[in-house]
């Protein structure tokens, strides 16, 4: 396995038609196939706009399907330019943590 | 074919009250299932209608044709701003099929009203087109407008199945600085869709109160996590703004920030409405 960090930029992995939950998938399927090859995976979500709790339910649940939670953000590195888009992937997360805890 | 009027001569404020007696006005036509009825609503002596009101007042007559039943509406004319409105909605061309006007001139407040069936991450763009027409807007309201308007569109289209998907309209109020939105379908409300998981939630009112609170879903989609309606709810009260959600025979509105009141609707709402408002920091 690689070592450097995979960075994968959200916006060039959108469903064409903009569906939300599509485009999370789309996503989804590449951090997973990253993973296969990489230690670890730095996902950019720099220029999305308007992500809301289901995009990130979704991407999350696909990722962790793979690997544990726990090691999800050892693995998996969450980068933002919007403090609001912060908050709504925390939430997230938060909810995966205490469903798996 | 026997013929009723229904008479709609107050105001249709962007409230929780003016949305509640639209309803009521509107319930014995969604109510009624002769096809042979032909409904006539009369809105000429009301002097005032916002984005709730639209959207509120299309979805029901969509919801009504979907039934096979005929619908004739009587828009209001006057004020001038009014009849206005009533054309950059696109009420008047949704109900009477005249031409949508320009909605890029300098003085239209309005986003038309928006028919879907799925969420998409572009729904909120004409919002922040027609607020950029008026004034810049700040990369945290954008981002707040966004995801409020997604968390509820992709409710919609998770949870509702709603045959005449959801509805949406909006306004921009210059004055005040605020956009107001609307979004409402005509499916399963929000308890409905939850009883089969959650027996204990036989009315809206619980149900609002469950999913205002968050981490409780239907689990219509595998990876719903229950968090859209929390998101939203604590996004708009911390901005100290305004938001109203009907669902079946609930109602729930904010006061003061995320505090909330739940309170029984009589008639029920036919599906379920978001209705909020966003004060919209300008930038620089």
């Amino acid at each position: 396995m690689t070592d450097q960090p995979d960075v994968i930029d959200a916006t060039r992995h959108m469903d064409p038609d903009g569906s939300i939950v599509l485009s999370a998938r789309l996503l989804g399927r590449v951090v997973v196939r990253k993973l296969e090859s990489s230690e670890h995976v730095h996902i950019s979500f720099a220029g999305m706009r308007g992500l809301p709790s289901s995009y990130f339910n979704e991407l999350l649940q696909m990722i962790v399907s793979t690997l544990k939670t726990k090691d999800l953000c050892e693995r998996v590195k969450f980068e933002f330019d919007s403090p609001v888009q912060v908050q709504v992937f925390e939430r997230s997360l938060a909810a995966l943590r205490q469903d798996a805890a | 074919m026997p013929r009723r009027r229904l008479t709609i001569d107050f105001n249709i404020d962007d409230t929780l009250p003016s949305v509640t007696a639209l309803i009521r006005v509107l319930d014995p036509m969604l109510e009624c299932d002769d096809p042979n009825t032909v409904w006539d609503v009369d809105l000429s002596r009301c002097r005032y209608v916002g984005p709730d009101g639209a959207a509120v007042l299309l979805a029901a007559v969509l919801d009504t044709r979907l039934w096979g039943l005929q619908v004739e509406v009587t828009l209001p004319r006057d004020p001038p701003q009014l009849d206005a409105f009533c054309a950059f909605s696109g009420l008047k061309h949704r109900l009477h099929g005249e031409p949508m006007p320009d909605t890029s001139v300098p003085e239209n407040e309005t986003v038309p009203l928006h028919t879907f069936s799925r969420a998409n991450f572009r729904d909120a763009d004409p919002m922040i087109d027609l607020i950029r027409r008026h004034t810049g807007i700040s990369k945290d309201s954008e981002d707040y407008l966004r995801i409020s308007v997604n968390e509820v569109t992709q409710n919609v289209e998770d949870h509702s199945r709603s045959k005449i998907g959801g509805v949406s309209c909006a306004r921009y109020l210059s004055g005040r600085r605020e956009v107001r939105v609307a979004i409402v379908d005509c499916g399963a409300g929000i308890a409905e869709t939850l009883r089969p998981r959650y027996p204990e939630i036989t009315t809206g009112s619980v149900a609002l109160q469950r999913v205002t609170i968050g981490k409780i879903t239907a689990l219509s989609r595998s990876n719903n996590a229950g968090l859209g309606i929390s998101q939203l709810w604590n996004a708009i009260g911390t901005l100290g703004g305004r938001i109203f959600i009907l669902s079946e025979d609930g109602a729930a509105e904010n006061i003061k920030g995320t505090n909330r009141t739940i309170q029984r609707m009589d008639p029920p709402f036919p599906g379920t409405g978001v209705f909020f408002t966003l004060p919209v920091e300008t930038s620089p």
